[in-house]
């Protein structure tokens, strides 16, 4: 096993002692060692140089020739995008309720002829669903799950398995990536 | 309409942005306050030309606030604009390298008139105000010494020391594995100790 104490220092170490963290044991072999100690001293003294380095400002009315060219767009608030909202949908209810208030022998006619032909309708289309579903190969095998309580439960559960499983899935493959940044107070 | 109560001289960074979004100009204003001086420090040590700097500063805020909207709050601002800095410098860096001056004039050149204006006239020039105050901001040992680094080492050395980020923040500003970020500050350090070994003899 290498010695800690004989083997030179690493720029990790180095910059771990810049920072105050180094390892005791680490300390050690800095004390002993003067090339170590050169190096060392010559990293704190570039850092400390390098720390006082001073910021330039530029030129005067930066910020006006910035503001100049940036757009300043508003975002619309989402108190506002409520009221549109509610706006779209309850003015046209409104407009419909008045206009049904003013006409109801208009309405009343419209209602029984539009109301007669789309039962007949409805009717219509149910029947033809209802025989669809009855000439299925799988229509006897689902008409035996309700006449069986256990088999019913036993596909439910399955089925609430399988969904929540996929779910769990789809959570996992759409996570975001963590960010490699430590937190640091802004 | 502002929040209520966010005076933004004290108010955080994601809070001026919060305001910024809003449309509020007063909210850009204070990011350009907070930040000119050391995005303009960073280009300009970067590219050592006063002028172009302020070109590319002007840039660089033009582009972060009108993407204001992409700005995720989970990140900090200043890693975010820091990144958009480094980018434009060193882009800049790049376009000048492929057209230097040489002194029969700029391969790009095409007039007569363009290739004497572009080589380098020995002897005749005088130096600018502008020049005048470059040399004297950026002519000392020290600055030299950053000068003479590689543009990535110098960037990576600048945000760690001058600007005070973590190793895991410029990692994440210049879109580097952490390694190599520690590597480039390592080597860059090695660097400017022997470039300035003279001074501590």
């Amino acid at each position: 096993m290498t010695d800690p104490i004989a083997t030179h220092l690493t720029p990790d170490e180095l910059d771990d002692w810049l920072a105050g963290s180094l390892a005791r044991n680490r300390e050690a072999h800095l004390h002993g060692c003067a090339d170590c100690r050169r190096l060392a001293d010559a990293d704190r003294a570039l850092a400390h140089l390098l720390g006082t380095l001073p910021l330039f400002s530029p030129a005067a009315g930066f910020g006006d020739r910035v503001m100049a060219r940036v757009e300043i767009r508003r975002r619309a608030r989402p108190v506002a995008i409520a009221a549109a909202l509610a706006a779209g949908l309850l003015l046209p209810m409104a407009a419909s309720v008045a206009w049904s208030l003013t006409n109801p022998d208009t309405l009343s006619q419209l209602l029984q002829g539009a109301g007669g032909e789309l039962g007949r309708m409805g009717l219509a289309t149910v029947r033809s669903l209802g025989s669809t579903l009855l000439a299925q190969p799988w229509y006897p095998w689902v008409r035996g799950l309700f006449e069986s309580p256990a088999r019913l439960g036993l596909v439910f559960g399955a089925t609430t398995v399988a969904y929540a499983g996929g779910v769990m899935v789809l959570r996992r493959l759409m996570a975001l990536p963590m960010p490699r940044v430590a937190h640091v107070q802004a | 309409m502002a929040r209520p109560g966010v005076e933004l001289a004290t108010a955080s960074d994601q809070e001026v942005v919060l305001e910024a979004r809003d449309g509020r100009q007063a909210a850009y204003r204070e990011l350009v306050r907070r930040y000119e001086r050391p995005i303009f420090s960073l280009i300009y040590r970067m590219v050592r030309n006063r002028e172009q700097a302020e070109d590319l500063s002007q840039e660089t805020f033009v582009k972060a606030l009108n993407a204001i909207e992409s700005y995720r709050p989970e990140y900090k601002f200043s890693s975010w604009i820091f990144k958009i800095a480094n980018n434009v410098a060193i882009d800049h860096l790049r376009r000048r390298e492929l057209d230097t001056l040489s002194l029969d004039g700029s391969p790009h050149a095409l007039t007569p008139e363009a290739i004497q204006a572009s080589a380098l006239q020995l002897g005749d020039r005088q130096e600018t105000a502008l020049e005048e105050l470059e040399a004297k901001e950026l002519g000392g040992e020290i600055e030299r010494a950053i000068a003479g680094l590689r543009p990535e080492y110098r960037s990576c050395i600048l945000l760690r020391h001058v600007e005070g980020r973590p190793y895991e923040e410029i990692a994440e500003m210049l879109d580097l594995p952490l390694g190599t970020v520690k590597t480039y500050i390592h080597r860059a350090r090695g660097e400017l100790r022997q470039a300035l070994a003279h001074l501590r003899q």
